[in-house]
């Protein structure tokens, strides 16, 4: 029963974005402010759904960029218990596919490490200064690389397994990079803008729109999901991201360098707590996999890094006093750089030897 | 590089695209923020601090595209009394396309027909401003951007359900 101790709607709400500890001990302990911020955040969630599909998914072009990442897209509050499940809203706003975008080469391989990097996000949320406004568990300190078997992800993942487990949908466009005309329709399209970067040759810019998954689950008589789980979803905010690539004289890129935004990643009818560790418990994904994310202590606050097993190195680094990672060797066959800053991630790669990968971003 | 003493340099894009997620028209959405920018050089706030020009460029741009949006949901409705041979020919899209048109011009109908300070707190935050920046916009004390957006998602989410019935 609602009495005076207890807060107001506005500060409910306010909770959902900056959590205050006094709130979080209240609502331990009052059913009925639970159930008041499950409307609460019920209502957000669709209001942020909605206004996120104003973001029209006309083809972008110099004259016509798209309007910036919603950051109510990925506010889906997290604040929901198990005794009092959310309307799960679960409708589809999915574009079709645009007609005239140009995409760039390389698009596909992109596509398939951004599904990867899904499903590792789908068990270790990570944080950012975005992430922080909505609950104090998720903010990301680091990132930290899981060897993926690439080759034989696919076959050891069973797909239709999985899709026993429940539905995905998604809001906005999730098919990849499109060619856009400078730094600002990347910025309208992204949210980010790209890294500028010394440029010896034509230069291309490429951006993401942020998209939204979510993975509801449903029990069935078959399907293991215990009834408790549900109708709860688990939403992953996948961050707009844009890029600089540097063609080379053969049209081949030889430098690209970008940056991504913050990654979220919430939950509504459940802990986000439960659901992880009910899916690590599910042999529908590689053991590899799950034991690595399994095996992550501080899984809220690590970014999963999805690197081929076997293959590329990696090393621990540091790019202007930030945290970060370089990928491959002096061969200059290929190598990555990443670090983050306050949440976003930056990158830079191509075909040179990581350390004067590592010297461009030390002067970025 | 961008000039950081340029107003239209600073604010053009951010201000195009909140005026093109109300009005989804790319041509109408540059004009509001255009405007709004041209009547920044005289207003209370020229020479103030960038936040306080933020802040007011913002509110600004939200409002025009509102009265904009009003403006254009009155004349359509007009031409729909008069019938449809007055309107644009709709164009053949897939279905999927078309239900996501719709669905967008519901979510602008709803929207304009919120309170002003309702409409223009669920735009601002839900484009990514934080709660200081809505309160600055909209001239209340920090604290109550909360109430403000409570109230605005549930008058929003009503009368989205309504709409939809």
């Amino acid at each position: 029963m609602t009495d005076l101790t207890c807060p107001t709607t506005g500060t409910l709400r306010g909770h959902l974005d900056h959590p205050v500890a006094e709130v979080e001990a209240h609502l331990d302990g009052c059913d009925a402010c639970r159930d008041t911020i499950v409307t609460v955040a019920d209502n957000a969630g669709t209001t942020a759904r909605l206004i996120a599909a104003l973001d029209a998914p006309p083809v972008p072009g110099p004259q016509d960029p798209r309007p910036s990442a919603p950051i109510g897209a990925k506010s889906v509050p997290a604040r929901v218990r198990p005794r009092s499940r959310a309307r799960a809203t679960a409708e589809s706003t999915r574009p079709a596919t645009r007609p005239g975008v140009r995409r760039p080469r390389g698009r596909r391989a992109l596509v398939g490490i951004g599904a990867v990097v899904a499903v590792a996000l789908a068990f270790t949320p990570v944080g950012s200064t975005a992430v922080a406004q909505l609950a104090d568990a998720f903010r990301a300190d680091r990132v930290q690389p899981i060897e993926l078997d690439l080759a034989n992800l696919a076959a050891a993942t069973d797909l239709e397994g999985l899709a026993e487990l429940g539905t995905v949908t998604w809001d906005g466009d999730h098919t990849g990079p499109t060619e856009v005309a400078d730094a600002a329709a990347a910025l309208a399209i992204a949210g980010v803008e790209p890294l500028a970067i010394p440029a010896d040759g034509p230069t291309t810019t490429l951006a993401v729109a942020p998209t939204t998954a979510t993975i509801t689950l449903r029990a069935t008589a078959t399907n293991g999901v215990p009834a408790e789980l549900d109708g709860a979803a688990m939403v992953m905010a996948l961050p707009g991201a844009a890029a600089t690539m540097v063609a080379s004289d053969g049209g081949m890129p030889s430098l690209v360098a970008g940056r991504a935004g913050a990654v979220t990643v919430s939950a509504t009818g459940a802990e986000l707590a439960d659901i992880r560790e009910f899916l690590l418990g599910r042999d529908e994904l590689p053991a590899a996999l799950r034991a690595q994310l399994a095996a992550i202590e501080d899984w809220r606050h690590t970014l999963p890094l999805p690197v081929p097993a076997g293959g590329i190195g990696w090393d621990e680094i540091t790019v202007g006093g930030h945290d970060g990672l370089a990928f491959g060797d002096d061969s200059g066959l290929a190598g990555v750089v990443m670090w983050q800053v306050d949440g976003v991630i930056h990158g830079v790669a191509g075909p040179r030897p990581v350390s004067e990968l590592r010297d461009i971003a030390e002067g970025l | 590089m961008q000039d950081p003493t340029d107003p239209f340099a600073v604010h053009y894009g951010r201000l195009t695209a909140l005026a093109r997620r109300v009005l989804g028209r790319a041509d109408e959405a540059e004009e509001v923020a255009a405007d709004a920018l041209a009547r920044l050089p005289g207003s209370a706030v020229e020479g103030r601090a960038p936040s306080d020009v933020t802040a007011w460029l913002n509110r600004v741009t939200v409002n025009l595209a509102l009265n904009r949006l009003r403006s254009r949901q009155r004349h359509d409705a007009r031409v729909a009394a008069v019938g449809p041979s007055l309107g644009p020919a709709s164009p053949e899209t897939p279905e999927e396309a078309v239900t996501r048109a719709d669905e967008r011009d519901r979510v602008r109908l709803v929207l304009a027909d919120l309170p002003d300070r309702q409409a223009m707190a669920l735009l601002l935050r839900h484009a990514g401003q934080s709660y200081a920046e809505v309160a600055a916009a909209l001239g209340v004390a920090e604290g109550s951007v909360g109430v403000l957006l409570a109230r605005g998602e549930r008058a929003f989410r009503r009368a989205w359900e309504r709409n939809d019935d």
